[in-house]
Protein backbone atom coordinates (compact mmCIF):
# COMPACT_ATOMS: atom_id res chain seq x y z
CA UNK A 1 0.00 0.00 0.00
CA UNK A 2 1.46 3.13 -0.82
CA UNK A 3 0.26 6.33 0.53
CA UNK A 4 -1.83 9.24 -2.24
CA UNK A 5 -3.72 12.33 -1.57
CA UNK A 6 -6.57 10.97 -2.07
CA UNK A 7 -6.22 8.61 0.50
CA UNK A 8 -6.26 11.52 3.37
CA UNK A 9 -9.39 12.70 1.12
CA UNK A 10 -11.20 9.13 1.90
CA UNK A 11 -10.09 9.27 5.65
CA UNK A 12 -12.67 11.75 7.09
CA UNK A 13 -15.96 12.12 4.94
CA UNK A 14 -17.01 16.02 5.27
CA UNK A 15 -20.25 14.46 5.03
CA UNK A 16 -20.25 13.64 8.93
CA UNK A 17 -20.24 17.28 9.59
CA UNK A 18 -23.40 19.58 10.13
CA UNK A 19 -22.40 22.70 11.36
CA UNK A 20 -24.53 24.53 14.30
CA UNK A 21 -23.16 28.14 14.86
CA UNK A 22 -25.96 28.44 17.72
CA UNK A 23 -24.24 25.60 20.27
CA UNK A 24 -20.97 27.33 19.77
CA UNK A 25 -22.60 30.79 20.34
CA UNK A 26 -24.13 28.80 23.57
CA UNK A 27 -20.50 27.73 24.39
CA UNK A 28 -19.28 30.50 24.61
CA UNK A 29 -22.08 31.76 26.91
CA UNK A 30 -23.41 34.29 23.96
CA UNK A 31 -26.79 32.55 23.65
CA UNK A 32 -27.87 33.22 27.21
CA UNK A 33 -26.32 37.11 26.70
CA UNK A 34 -28.44 37.29 23.97
CA UNK A 35 -31.69 35.79 25.26
CA UNK A 36 -31.24 38.15 28.41
CA UNK A 37 -30.50 41.20 26.33
CA UNK A 38 -34.19 42.02 24.97
CA UNK A 39 -35.87 41.46 28.62
CA UNK A 40 -32.96 44.04 30.25
CA UNK A 41 -33.92 45.99 27.55
CA UNK A 42 -37.68 45.50 28.35
CA UNK A 43 -37.24 46.20 31.67
CA UNK A 44 -34.64 49.57 31.36
CA UNK A 45 -38.02 51.05 29.25
CA UNK A 46 -40.58 49.99 31.69
CA UNK A 47 -38.67 51.70 34.40
CA UNK A 48 -38.31 54.55 32.64
CA UNK A 49 -41.82 54.68 31.54
CA UNK A 50 -43.32 54.29 35.50
CA UNK A 51 -40.50 57.23 36.54
CA UNK A 52 -42.29 59.16 33.85
CA UNK A 53 -45.54 58.35 34.99
CA UNK A 54 -45.15 59.17 38.47
CA UNK A 55 -43.48 62.45 37.49
CA UNK A 56 -45.72 63.56 35.26
CA UNK A 57 -48.42 62.84 38.64
CA UNK A 58 -46.46 64.41 41.13
CA UNK A 59 -46.25 67.51 38.53
CA UNK A 60 -49.93 68.01 37.78
CA UNK A 61 -50.65 67.43 41.61
CA UNK A 62 -47.94 69.99 42.73
CA UNK A 63 -49.24 72.23 40.16
CA UNK A 64 -53.28 71.82 40.94
CA UNK A 65 -52.35 71.99 44.91
CA UNK A 66 -50.16 75.50 44.05
CA UNK A 67 -47.15 74.24 46.17
CA UNK A 68 -44.34 76.34 47.04
CA UNK A 69 -42.03 74.70 44.19
CA UNK A 70 -44.45 75.88 41.79
CA UNK A 71 -44.50 79.61 42.91
CA UNK A 72 -41.59 81.07 40.70
CA UNK B 1 1.01 44.14 12.33
CA UNK B 2 -1.83 46.15 14.40
CA UNK B 3 -4.44 44.82 16.50
CA UNK B 4 -7.89 44.64 14.74
CA UNK B 5 -11.31 44.18 16.45
CA UNK B 6 -12.66 40.92 16.22
CA UNK B 7 -16.41 40.39 16.21
CA UNK B 8 -18.42 37.67 16.76
CA UNK B 9 -20.00 37.67 13.37
CA UNK B 10 -16.56 38.21 11.36
CA UNK B 11 -15.60 34.81 13.54
CA UNK B 12 -19.28 33.11 12.66
CA UNK B 13 -18.21 34.10 8.79
CA UNK B 14 -14.87 31.82 9.04
CA UNK B 15 -17.66 29.37 11.09
CA UNK B 16 -19.98 29.31 7.57
CA UNK B 17 -17.04 29.04 5.52
CA UNK B 18 -14.13 26.77 7.19
CA UNK B 19 -15.77 24.52 9.96
CA UNK B 20 -16.40 21.75 7.33
CA UNK B 21 -12.76 21.77 7.09
CA UNK B 22 -11.76 22.14 10.62
CA UNK B 23 -13.88 19.24 11.49
CA UNK B 24 -11.98 17.39 8.83
CA UNK B 25 -9.07 18.43 10.20
CA UNK B 26 -9.96 17.82 13.86
CA UNK B 27 -11.69 13.85 12.68
CA UNK B 28 -7.76 13.38 10.98
CA UNK B 29 -5.89 13.99 14.73
CA UNK B 30 -8.69 12.29 16.58
CA UNK B 31 -10.70 9.29 14.97
CA UNK B 32 -13.58 10.17 16.65
CA UNK B 33 -16.45 12.17 15.15
CA UNK B 34 -18.25 13.42 18.15
CA UNK B 35 -14.55 14.32 19.82
CA UNK B 36 -14.08 16.47 16.81
CA UNK B 37 -17.15 17.89 16.79
CA UNK B 38 -17.04 18.72 20.31
CA UNK B 39 -13.26 20.60 19.57
CA UNK B 40 -14.28 22.12 16.58
CA UNK B 41 -17.54 23.57 18.57
CA UNK B 42 -15.50 24.55 21.51
CA UNK B 43 -12.46 26.25 19.23
CA UNK B 44 -14.94 28.69 17.68
CA UNK B 45 -16.65 29.02 21.52
CA UNK B 46 -12.73 29.78 22.69
CA UNK B 47 -12.19 31.97 20.12
CA UNK B 48 -15.65 33.77 20.52
CA UNK B 49 -14.77 34.43 24.33
CA UNK B 50 -10.99 35.19 23.79
CA UNK B 51 -11.65 37.97 20.75
CA UNK B 52 -11.05 40.87 22.41
CA UNK B 53 -7.27 39.38 22.97
CA UNK B 54 -6.87 38.92 19.26
CA UNK B 55 -3.72 40.57 18.28
CA UNK B 56 -3.93 40.23 14.62
CA UNK B 57 -0.28 38.75 14.74
CA UNK B 58 -2.01 35.80 12.37
CA UNK B 59 -5.15 36.51 10.07
CA UNK B 60 -8.30 35.79 12.07
CA UNK B 61 -8.48 32.35 10.42
CA UNK B 62 -5.20 30.63 11.37
CA UNK B 63 -5.82 31.90 15.15
CA UNK B 64 -9.47 30.12 15.29
CA UNK B 65 -7.68 27.50 13.68
CA UNK B 66 -5.14 27.06 16.48
CA UNK B 67 -8.28 27.53 19.17
CA UNK B 68 -9.43 24.23 17.69
CA UNK B 69 -6.18 23.02 17.54
CA UNK B 70 -5.51 23.46 21.08
CA UNK B 71 -9.21 22.25 21.65
CA UNK B 72 -8.93 19.25 19.77
CA UNK B 73 -5.26 18.33 22.16
CA UNK B 74 -7.62 19.12 25.36
CA UNK B 75 -10.73 16.90 23.76
CA UNK B 76 -8.60 13.81 23.79
CA UNK B 77 -9.33 11.12 26.35
CA UNK B 78 -6.78 10.67 28.70
CA UNK B 79 -5.89 7.11 27.29
CA UNK B 80 -3.15 5.85 25.74
CA UNK B 81 -2.73 5.77 21.55
CA UNK B 82 -3.45 2.15 21.54
CA UNK B 83 -6.66 1.91 23.37
CA UNK B 84 -8.11 5.23 21.35
CA UNK B 85 -7.19 2.63 18.09
CA UNK B 86 -9.39 0.08 19.80
CA UNK B 87 -11.84 2.61 20.23
CA UNK B 88 -11.87 4.21 17.01
CA UNK B 89 -11.97 1.07 15.21
CA UNK B 90 -15.43 0.73 16.46
CA UNK B 91 -16.51 3.69 14.27
CA UNK B 92 -14.14 3.40 11.86
CA UNK B 93 -13.71 -0.23 10.68
CA UNK B 94 -17.30 0.09 9.08
CA UNK B 95 -16.80 3.62 7.44
CA UNK B 96 -13.94 3.85 5.39
CA UNK B 97 -11.89 0.97 4.05
CA UNK B 98 -7.83 3.42 5.12
CA UNK B 99 -7.44 1.70 8.68
CA UNK B 100 -4.10 1.95 7.84
CA UNK B 101 -3.54 5.41 6.81
CA UNK B 102 -5.48 6.61 9.45
CA UNK B 103 -2.97 4.72 12.10
CA UNK B 104 0.06 5.95 9.95
CA UNK B 105 -1.26 9.17 10.17
CA UNK B 106 -1.91 9.11 14.08
CA UNK B 107 1.73 7.95 15.01
CA UNK B 108 3.47 10.35 13.00
CA UNK B 109 5.01 13.14 15.39
CA UNK B 110 3.00 15.96 16.17
CA UNK B 111 4.02 18.70 13.65
CA UNK B 112 4.15 16.56 10.32
CA UNK B 113 0.71 15.45 11.64
CA UNK B 114 -0.58 18.62 11.67
CA UNK B 115 1.57 20.62 8.91
CA UNK B 116 0.39 17.28 6.39
CA UNK B 117 -3.42 17.81 7.59
CA UNK B 118 -3.14 22.06 7.49
CA UNK B 119 -2.27 21.16 3.88
CA UNK B 120 -4.43 18.76 2.82
CA UNK B 121 -7.55 19.91 4.82
CA UNK B 122 -7.33 23.72 4.79
CA UNK B 123 -5.32 23.92 1.80
CA UNK B 124 -3.15 26.28 3.87
CA UNK B 125 0.12 27.78 1.73
CA UNK B 126 3.69 27.07 3.85
CA UNK B 127 3.38 30.83 5.34
CA UNK B 128 0.32 29.79 6.69
CA UNK B 129 1.48 26.95 7.71
CA UNK B 130 3.89 28.23 9.67
CA UNK B 131 2.19 31.09 11.11
CA UNK B 132 -0.77 29.10 12.59
CA UNK B 133 1.53 25.95 13.95
CA UNK B 134 4.29 28.94 14.92
CA UNK B 135 7.09 27.53 12.94
CA UNK B 136 9.86 29.08 11.26
CA UNK B 137 8.25 29.12 7.47
CA UNK B 138 11.76 27.27 5.60
CA UNK B 139 10.89 24.10 8.09
CA UNK B 140 7.42 23.78 6.49
CA UNK B 141 8.65 22.16 3.29
CA UNK B 142 10.89 19.81 4.85
CA UNK B 143 8.06 18.88 7.61
CA UNK B 144 5.54 18.21 4.81
CA UNK B 145 8.28 15.88 3.01
CA UNK B 146 9.27 14.15 6.39
CA UNK B 147 5.37 13.42 7.04
CA UNK B 148 4.88 11.86 3.36
CA UNK B 149 7.98 9.88 3.46
CA UNK B 150 6.93 8.79 7.07
CA UNK B 151 3.48 7.73 5.74
CA UNK B 152 4.69 5.88 2.61
CA UNK B 153 6.96 3.65 4.84
CA UNK B 154 4.73 2.83 7.14
CA UNK B 155 2.11 1.87 4.96
CA UNK B 156 4.75 -0.11 2.85
CA UNK B 157 5.56 -1.80 6.23
CA UNK B 158 1.91 -2.51 6.42
CA UNK B 159 1.99 -3.86 3.09
CA UNK B 160 4.42 -6.56 3.32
Amino acid sequence: MTFDDDALNRLVPASLWKPDWADALERAGELDQRRREPWARRRRILALAVIGVVLTALIALGAENARWFFEF
Amino acid sequence: MSSEIVTIESIESVYRRRSASLFRLALARTSDPEVARDAVQDGFARAICARAGFRGSASLEEWICRCVLNATGDSRPPAGEDELHEADDVFWKAATPDAEVRAAVRRLPARQRDALLLRFYLDYDYLTIAETLRIEVGTVSATLQAARRNLTRALEKVAR
